[in-house]
């Protein structure tokens, strides 16, 4: 993941729990290519097939509260967005976005000032602007951020257990 | 400057002099737990990644209870054929295959440990708070790479401290403290962050009373939930105190809110359908008709629970067409049970009697009902469709309230028994 | 006269109309006779309903099931037990006696025959009609007479001769008729014995089975079995759909290539206090073996009871099975007990169609309580 980047904004509300992101229901797919193919079925409908990879979505307070489910942000992540920006995050989704390979950004000050299909634009660590707008961030903790920019934490794993078999 | 219970335990495991609440820190977690719902998914993980050893098997225990006694035919025996193989390929030996709950297995085998750090594939991890443990579940790809690597990092959090002043009466019990507190703060209302229990009523408590509260804390949103140490702790683990007494909060510690409660005041509460922190006095549900009871979970089947249950049956019988089920939760609670005559006691007044497991609390087959019927359960979630169909009501309360619902088929205290 | 014809007062072939003493109804097949019944019953006196198949209820239409049978209970004052244990033993310790006509749902009434009661497999649409009009109409069966001589080794056991004696008649000789058990072995015997010995006659093709005390007539239709011949031995499984389909049994010995998954303990047949002392006295100081999982039922809240007070439980806790509340699972789909695909499940359960536990790629063997002890020991037969 570069250090700056910009994306399609999808627009979502508060409390978007684990189910409207995967209905339960959903999650005995046998894969996760499979089931990112009903995420947000019922919130936007449209959203499985016309969404883009390196799209983003900002949302409302408490995105992702619900159950511990994985899957939640797998499918996300299965489908090519990579970053998402909320008011707050739920705990669980908090960790499980970033072991998907999500960056997950905190900003409530641009959900009244942008809508679906607006371009944001994302300097990590820095700030986000959309609109003419810019508010500053606080900063990704560094490791956090490289499980991000390795594709998420199994990545991330396997990477580390390269460079210790590397050592020995 | 003065710390919290959670900031003092990340930072003496991470290493680390000094925290505030959003720093990041390394843990090197003492205990992890899997259970049985987690071990195909953990496997596969595993396989991915390509891992062929975990960081330190001593450290691992594999906790059968969900899916055991086996009794959904298609799933169960796979869930447990893949906890035996994950053991077997990892050098696994502490195997828990239906003795009980997992989460009362962590302090009875005193894996969960004061001042240490547990992690779970699981969501009432929380529950070892009670002894002091910051514990808190995370997910299945988590839990590979924290058994391979043998780290995990946290987000060290705020902190809400609960102040429990004075002595609960007759027959309020655990239970009724925490779910009173859910529903003045509701389901989000500790959102992230640490409830940490102190106050002489706190003291009081037992550590199964301790271990009921932490374990509902989670319904909160909490991150974790932690009492402070004392000789109740020391005695429980058979440690010396002064190895522990460093978990507590710092007079001067920071909270983000204060809450006090005055537990004299305090009188049963109810979880009402369909949420947790739907929260209303006996008084308001009373007379409300049941259909089935159930006593256990890891939330309330201690053999406090028991013994408060069974002093309340004893001579009585269960109310006509009314089911009342008993699943103490675990092998010890069951023989102690049996050893001290509650078991006799449930029996005699009509009760059935389930093997230590997590039973109908997470919607297994043990006492699912249909559309209409409704059940008062001493477990923590009560979720539309959690024990049944989505037109089963579920009320969650203490085990005094079970037993008394039971005997009379209806919402009821232990006061309204002696005045039938 | 056979016993059945001096039962009835009438002559094999002939129609009677009978009065039947009790009408049992429970959660398994009988609770369906109340679809058909819209108007009163005749005597609700002589109605006891039973649920004991799915306690607790493994599947929210259990939990439908026993209000319906709540309703029949609550609107006609009939006696209503929920969780005691298996109906048939419930009714056996506390109302059968000799000469009583029972009529009842499944398949193992004939249970009652141990005490030379007259126990009728009837089905749903049979036992509205009975519970409307108070009686039931039959045609006296023909019977089959077994003449049961010699004792049973110290190994070998009532469920042990009973798949014996199925596997060698059931399929030619007592399909439709009634089984009379007769012979000098039988005064060796427990009423619990025989009572396993009539169940698993109709359990394979029989239509009613019973205890005789009356001397054989050579001349009579007449089967003769040795008890000294009876070995430890398991049914092997039945097909899809179908109990018994083969009436095949083999030695134990005989089939230790066999990788066995779990083990069911209890039940009608296997579920008494004598059966669970045996088992009990095997597994004490024992640990189960790592990959096998056993379920132990008690067959009824009494034997429990009393289990409990000998430290039963305790050992059965000990060893890492696990304790199932009294009731008849041998057909529960859902519930504690069940197994998985592929796997291998030896049972004192009543049948052993491979779908009778949930999956139906399963392979159910049949086999007594040591049977089924010791391959909790070893995974194996042996």
């Amino acid at each position: 993941m570069d250090r700056t980047f910009s994306g399609k904004i999808w627009k979502m509300p508060d409390d978007v729990d684990t189910d409207t992101i995967i209905p339960g229901k959903r999650g005995t797919i046998p894969n996760i290519k499979e089931m990112s193919n009903f995420a947000f079925e019922h919130l936007r409908p449209e959203f499985a097939a016309t969404v883009q990879p390196g799209d983003i979505i900002v949302a409302g307070k408490n995105f992702g509260c619900g159950s511990s489910r994985e899957q939640a942000a797998g499918v996300i992540a299965a489908k090519g967005v990579t970053c998402i920006i909320a008011k707050s995050f739920a705990r669980i989704f908090f960790r499980n976005g970033f072991n998907s390979g999500i960056l997950l950004i905190e900003c409530d000050k641009i959900q009244d000032l942008c809508s679906d299909g607006d371009v944001v634009t994302v300097e990590v660590n820095q700030c986000v602007r959309v609109n003419g707008h810019e508010f500053p961030v606080k900063k990704i903790p560094d490791n956090l951020f490289e499980i991000v920019q390795d594709g998420g934490l199994v990545n991330n794993c396997r990477k580390r257990l390269g460079l210790a078999k590397e050592v020995k | 400057m003065g710390y919290t219970i959670v900031e003092k335990i990340l930072k003496k495991n991470a290493g680390v002099d000094h925290v505030v609440p959003g720093d990041i820190v390394i843990t090197k977690p003492n205990m992890f737990m899997i259970h049985d719902i987690y071990t195909c998914y953990l496997k596969d993980v595993l396989e991915e990644i390509g891992a062929e050893n975990i960081d330190d098997p001593d450290r691992v225990t594999i906790v059968f209870d969900h899916c055991m006694p086996t009794a959904v035919a298609t799933n169960d025996s796979v869930h447990y054929q893949a906890g035996l193989d994950l053991a077997k390929k990892y050098g696994i030996e502490k195997l828990h295959i239906g003795e009980g709950i997992c989460h009362t297995l962590m302090h009875e085998k005193r894996y969960a440990r004061p001042g240490e750090i547990a992690t779970a594939t699981d969501s009432h991890t929380t529950t070892y708070g009670g002894a002091g443990c910051f514990s808190t579940g995370i997910g299945t790809t988590e839990m590979a790479v924290a058994l391979i690597t043998g780290e995990l990092w946290f987000k060290v959090p705020e902190a809400i401290k609960v102040v429990l002043k004075g002595t609960l009466k007759d027959h309020t019990l655990a239970k009724d403290i925490i779910i009173k507190i859910l529903g003045d703060i509701r389901a989000d209302g500790a959102q992230y962050k640490s409830i940490e229990f102190t106050g002489s009523g706190a003291h009081q408590l037992s550590m199964d009373s301790r271990f009921t509260i932490a374990n509902m804390a989670l319904e909160a949103g909490a991150k974790c939930a932690l009492f402070e140490v004392d000789e109740k702790t020391a005695a429980y683990y058979d440690i010396p105190l002064s190895t522990i007494d460093w978990v507590k909060a710092d007079q001067d510690a920071v909270y983000s809110q204060v809450l006090e409660y005055n537990l004299e005041d305090l009188i049963p509460q109810l979880s009402c359908p369909q949420g947790v922190d739907n929260v209303h006095d006996i008084v308001e549900i009373k007379g409300q008709k049941v259909d089935e009871v159930y006593l256990g979970s890891c939330t309330n089947g201690s053999i406090e629970d028991m013994a408060i249950a069974a002093s309340i049956l004893q001579g009585r019988k269960v109310a006509d067409y009314v089911r009342f089920i008993v699943a103490p939760a675990s092998n010890h609670v069951f023989k102690e049970s049996i050893r001290l005559g509650y078991m006799k006691t449930f029996i005699e007044a009509g009760a059935v009697i389930i093997h230590p497991c997590c039973g109908l609390c997470c919607g297994m087959p043990y006492g699912l009902l249909h559309d209409d019927e409704v059940i008062l359960s001493t477990a923590n979630r009560n979720f539309i469709g959690r024990m049944g169909t989505k037109k089963t009501l579920i009320y969650l309360a203490s085990p005094a309230v079970a037993a008394a619902s039971a005997v009379l088929g209806c919402v009821a205290e232990p006061s309204d028994l002696y005045m039938a | 006269m056979t016993k059945i014809e001096s039962m009835l007062g009438a002559p094999a072939g002939q129609k009677v109309r009978v009065k039947p003493d009790f009408i049992v109804l429970n959660d398994g097949d009988a609770h369906q006779a109340i679809d058909f019944v819209e108007v009163g019953l005749a005597n609700p006196e002589k109605v006891r309903i039973f649920i004991d198949h799915d306690v607790p209820s493994g599947d929210p239409k259990g939990s439908f099931i026993y209000q319906k049978l709540a309703r029949l209970s609550k609107s006609h004052g009939i006696s209503f037990v929920y969780g005691q244990g298996i109906d048939y033993q419930l009714m056996l310790d506390k109302e059968v006696k000799a000469g009583h006509v029972i009529l009842s749902g499944g398949r193992h009434a004939s249970y009652y025959g141990a005490v030379g009661a007259l126990g009728l497999n009837l089905d749903p649409q049979e036992l509205a009609n009975a519970l409307v009009s108070g009686e039931v109409d039959l045609i006296v069966p023909g019977t089959v007479r077994v003449n049961l001589t010699g004792r049973l080794s110290a190994e070998a056991s009532a469920i042990d001769l009973a798949i014996q004696l199925m596997c060698q008649f059931a399929n030619e000789f007592w399909k439709d008729l009634v089984v009379e058990f007769s012979g000098p072995a039988l005064s060796s015997m427990s009423q619990k014995e025989k009572a396993i010995l009539c169940a698993m006659a109709t359990g394979s093709g029989a239509i009613a089975a019973l205890v005789s005390d009356e001397t054989v007539d050579a001349r009579q239709n007449t089967l003769n079995f040795d008890l000294d011949q009876v070995v430890r031995v398991s049914a092997l499984p039945g097909s899809q759909g179908k109990s018994f389909a083969n009436y095949h049994c083999r030695k134990v010995q005989d089939l230790n290539d066999v990788e066995l998954d779990a083990g069911y303990l209890g039940g009608l047949l296997g579920g008494h206090l004598d059966d669970l002392r045996q088992a009990a006295a095997l597994f004490k100081g024992k640990r189960i073996a790592l990959g096998f999982r056993l379920t132990i039922c008690p067959a009824t809240m009494a034997v429990y009871l009393q289990a409990m007070e000998e430290g039963l439980i305790d050992i059965f806790i000990d060893f890492g099975a696990q304790m199932v509340s009294p009731s008849e699972r041998s057909y529960n789909k859902q519930g504690v007990g069940v197994i998985g695909h592929g796997e291998k499940l030896v049972t004192n359960g009543l049948y052993n169609d491979s779908g009778c536990q949930g999956v139906n790629d399963a392979d159910i063997y049949l086999g007594s309580v040591e049977t089924v002890a010791r391959a909790a020991l070893t995974k194996k037969f042996n």
